[in-house]
């Protein structure tokens, strides 16, 4: 069954045109790839279009795929410049969610008191802010948050996937949330 | 306070994997209780600790709210093997119609097919055998049924009272019993010419003896008028023609007589 399949032995067989492997492959990933997108870009219909194009680029370059990196090596690989594509894409067209919440930072943090009372606008608001700050990040930095955060995969995991030292990795993780920290105390409304 | 600061910075970067790796709690034993005392010594770890673990609350706040709620979206491979393309969505619970199934099902057992396929072709002659069986039995009964009708004009017919055409000399008088009343004797004295005689069996079971058909007999045809039963039988009867003398008048004549039945009916 495909199911007992590893990573490595379904691409083999999705080279040799066993569409049913590849299959196996994306139901395996799409989750954690959707979920890698949209930390990433923050929204879901760019974070849906990214995870598409990144199982579509997948399988046109499967004869390409060298067996010595792992599955979900080369697939983040995938996601990850598919997603500064498209934000590349949107930043184009001058539709940059990126941009607009640098145009709207300081009508947010004008005053505190201009805010909506409502615990959901206030929650809004402060999701915003989260999702700004982590999308203002290096794209280095933002792929370990993103990864230890919405995939929720651990320090070895991000290692492997990423071929990386896992002393880099941890590195990579405590500068990410330093400078988070610093960004969002700056901010006038309290982050938790 | 710069000294503070770097020596601050310094002692964080030292602990930078302690402090990632407690804060996921991936830390293994012996690594927390080192980090934990130096909490206890660093107010400046112990701050940043802090800090850290807000942002990761707003970061999970985040996902718990934008994200967890969201369903995967569909991913459609275009594949260049197969038709179509393949859909996340509709693999596992595969849209094959009720014929892929069937035939899925009768594919994977050859014998079952080939006993399935001899049957249905057994049943298809014993049915086609059967209803050409029945036809025929049907045409048969049909034949015998109206040969029983044609000679079933009455009730009392049989073979010995059959009428047959004789040519005797018959006396000239020939009687005929009445039936009902609706008969009328005729007889016709002809003792020169040779007469036909024909028996009849009238509705009630008598037999009328004696129609003595002779060259003249225009009132046969009132008789026979009276009787239209007697007549029935007569018409439905072949005529016998034992000995006929080949004499031209009487084959006319007969002729003529039988005509004549025929058209009182």
């Amino acid at each position: 069954m495909a199911t007992d399949l590893t990573d490595e032995q379904l691409v083999e067989q999705a080279v040799n045109e066993n569409s049913e492997a590849f299959g196996e492959i994306v139901k395996r990933w799409e989750r954690k790839i959707f979920a890698l997108c949209f930390g990433m870009l923050g929204r879901e219909d760019e974070a849906g279009d990214a995870a598409q194009e990144t199982f579509i680029s997948a399988y046109k370059s499967l004869k390409n795929f060298r067996g010595d990196a792992k599955v979900s090596s080369w697939l983040h690989r995938i996601a990850v410049n598919q997603c500064l594509t498209v934000k590349r894409r949107a930043k184009t067209r001058s539709e940059s969610f990126l941009d607009d919440e640098n145009n709207q930072e300081e009508k947010v943090f004008v005053a505190p008191s201009r805010l909506s009372p409502a615990r959901t606008t206030e929650q809004n608001e402060r999701l915003k802010i989260v999702r700004q700050a982590v999308n203002s990040l290096p794209v280095d930095l933002r792929q370990v948050v993103v990864m230890k955060e919405f995939e929720e995969m651990t320090f070895q995991e991000i290692s492997d996937t990423l071929d990386l030292p896992l002393s880099t990795i941890k590195s990579r993780l405590y500068t990410a949330l330093k400078q988070l920290r610093m960004k969002l105390e700056r901010m006038p409304l309290e982050v938790v | 306070m710069l000294d503070n600061n770097n020596n601050h910075n310094n002692s964080s970067c030292a602990f930078a994997e302690q402090t990632v790796s407690y804060l996921y709690g991936e830390a293994n034993a012996q690594e927390k209780t080192v980090f934990e005392t130096h909490l206890k010594s660093c107010a400046a770890c112990s701050q940043e600790f802090a800090g850290f673990g807000a942002i990761r609350s707003s970061i999970s706040e985040w996902r718990n709210e934008e994200f967890l709620s969201l369903a995967t979206p569909s991913i459609e491979i275009p594949y260049e093997n197969t038709q179509g393309f393949y859909n996340s969505k509709t693999v596992s619970h595969a849209s094959s119609s009720w014929f892929d199934k069937l035939r899925n099902f009768w594919s994977h057992s050859p014998a079952l097919t080939a006993s399935a396929s001899f049957a249905v072709i057994a049943i298809c002659i014993g049915i086609i055998f059967f209803a050409n069986k029945s036809s025929n039995d049907l045409e048969v009964a049909g034949f015998d049924n109206k040969n029983t009708e044609k000679t079933f004009a009455s009730p009392t017919v049989d073979e010995e009272m059959k009428p047959t055409l004789s040519t005797t000399d018959a006396p000239e008088k020939s009687i005929a019993e009445p039936n009902n009343g609706n008969q009328e004797m005729v007889s016709q004295k002809n003792p020169t010419r040779k007469s036909t005689v024909v028996k009849a069996v009238n509705n009630s079971g008598n037999t009328v003896k004696g129609l003595n058909l002779t060259a003249n007999t225009p009132k046969i045809k009132e008789v026979n008028s009276g009787n239209k039963k007697m007549l029935a039988v007569q018409t439905n009867i072949i005529p016998r023609l034992n000995n006929v003398e080949e004499d031209e008048d009487e084959s006319l004549r007969l002729a003529e007589l039988l005509d004549d039945g025929g058209d009182i009916e």
